[in-house]
């Protein structure tokens, strides 16, 4: 397996990507999920990789307390292997319906 | 959350409460289409949330297909307290006897539902209140048992002035009855029939006011309702709409955003400088509020991102307040919170990082956030971590600081990016 795939309570996924975990000397995402996290939904697999150690469909409705405490530590600590894709259509009608561009997107 | 006229004129025909035969309609040619098939006389009704539609012009009567051309064209071009009118009611006019108010309202004072009865309806009922108060009777409504038939039936005698036919007494009962029932059914924390009518047929409701329990609206999918704050006498914007998503997909604390100034028109016209904003806690907010309005600068929305939320929820939201395009700067202030604030702040920086790519986080914005209670020291750490204090217009305060030096801060960080930046093109 690539990657490890999980849906979130609120709506959307989390991806940790394992080809970049397999060159990762600190796993600090299952440390922050551990510790941090309230969670504590991963731990590492016999070949070093994050895994969930909690059932997906409990993770679904909310054994992942959505910190993004592993994203954030992966960032700086890790190889940036972890992706939130939080789902926001609502959002982006919003957007696309503006006049002007969002402030983050201005000069 | 309040709304239109022919959206509660629905709900009341849900729990079979009389309104009148109506259709809505979007433009003229749909307006004169409507009033063929109810038939001559009609009355062509403005959805608008506001109460001055009548004074407005916004409700117009018509006798024949010119006169509805003539006000469809006019009511379709009209503002009515700053809205763009994009829907007309078209309905039959009444035979109208005598006019009456009547309403079920959650009274907070009683922790419980009153039932309102006025014979004098079509006016405001808050004048009447002054002027005539012995005019008004309200009776508390016990919820376990709901409003009784014969409790309505003396509630209505009591405060006629005429005595009424025995059936429309028993009309007018049955009516409240209802009007109750749909309180209940739909979550509702207003409605009222201003006014309710007798015509030769029996009595009508001509008109609808209904606000529901905001936080109620998502448990009521038949409706079709956004679920989002109450926006007063204005429809939701798209994305106050994007934020009401937020809490109706997540029970886990709370993200209240609203647009105080959608536009950026007041903030021009006051010359103050615009700025996104996000506390927790509303207090909070109102404090930091006062402190930053004298030295010049006006939060465009209001957020309460409070509850201890999840870092997810602290993203979005964040998003949202930053998609606002005039805003020339952030602030995020928590009050002395007992929630985990390290959370609060990952999804924050997880949304600035998002946002700003190819800086790493560092804003084109000033931003300054004051992180105060538990877990405030590991989410000012997170910030240094991930570099965004580097930025010369971030600052970042602490447990040993108030709501003024937090204005104070992001008035020295505004200062500093403007002298740098020139400010956003």
């Amino acid at each position: 397996m690539s990657e490890l795939k999980f849906n979130v309570f609120s709506g959307g996924t989390v991806t940790i990507d394992h080809n970049l975990c397999l060159d990762c000397e600190t796993k600090v995402c299952v440390h922050v999920c551990q510790t941090v996290g309230n969670g504590d939904i991963l731990e590492l697999d016999d070949h070093g990789l994050p895994q969930l150690k909690v059932d997906e469909q409990l993770v679904a409705r909310g054994a992942c307390v959505e910190d993004m405490g592993c994203l954030l530590a992966c960032q700086i600590q890790g190889k940036n292997a972890i992706v939130f894709d939080l789902l926001m259509p609502e959002l982006d009608a919003a957007l696309n319906a503006l006049d002007q561009k969002p402030v983050y997107k201005r000069a | 959350m309040r709304l239109y006229e022919y959206q509660g004129k629905e709900m009341f025909s849900k729990v079979g409460l009389p309104v009148p035969k109506a259709k809505l309609t979007r433009n003229a040619e749909e307006v004169l289409e409507a009033a063929e098939e109810i038939g001559y006389p009609v009355v062509l009704k403005s959805q608008v949330l506001s109460g001055k539609r009548g004074k407005a012009g916004g409700i117009q009567f018509s006798e024949n297909k010119e006169e509805a051309r003539q006000a469809a064209e006019a009511i379709f071009a009209m503002k009515i307290s700053g809205q763009p009118v994009h829907e007309v009611l078209v309905e039959q006019k009444l035979e109208i006897e005598q006019e009456l108010y009547m309403a079920i309202s959650a009274d907070p004072s009683l922790r419980q539902p009153i039932a309102i009865f006025c014979s004098e309806g079509g006016v405001d009922i808050e004048e009447t209140a002054d002027t005539n108060p012995e005019k008004i009777g309200t009776i508390p409504v016990n919820i376990l048992k709901g409003l009784r038939f014969y409790e309505a039936l003396d509630l209505i005698v009591s405060k006629s002035e005429e005595r009424f036919p025995a059936r429309t007494i028993r009309g007018l009962a049955n009516v409240f009855v209802q009007l109750y029932q749909a309180y209940r059914q739909f979550d509702g924390s207003l409605m009222e029939i201003n006014p309710l009518v007798i015509t030769p047929e029996g009595v009508v409701a001509a008109d609808a006011r209904v606000d529901l329990d905001d936080d109620a609206v998502s448990r009521h999918p038949e409706l079709g309702l956004d679920s989002v704050e109450d926006t007063g006498e204005r429809p939701p914007t798209l994305l106050e709409i994007a934020a009401g998503k937020i809490d109706e997909h997540d029970h886990r604390g709370t993200a209240h955003f609203v647009q105080i100034d959608p536009d950026g028109s007041y903030v021009q016209e006051q010359g103050l400088i615009p700025i996104g904003f996000d506390c927790v806690g509303t207090g909070t907010s109102l404090t930091t509020m006062d402190e930053l309005i004298p030295l010049g600068y006006y939060p465009v929305n209001f957020c309460d991102s409070s509850g201890n939320p999840t870092g997810s929820k602290l993203y979005r939201v964040t998003k949202i307040i930053l998609s606002q395009p005039h805003i020339q700067g952030y602030l995020f202030v928590s009050c002395i919170s007992s929630q985990q604030l390290d959370h609060t702040a990952r999804g924050i920086i997880a949304a600035i990082k998002e946002l700003y790519p190819e800086t790493n986080g560092k804003p084109n914005i000033p931003m300054v956030f004051a992180f105060r209670g538990s877990w405030d020291d590991v989410a000012i750490d997170l910030f240094h971590q991930h570099g965004i204090t580097d930025c010369p217009w971030v600052r970042i305060l602490g447990r040993d600081s108030i709501e003024k030096d937090a204005a104070l801060a992001f008035d020295e960080a505004y200062k500093v990016w403007k002298e740098t930046t020139g400010g956003l093109q």
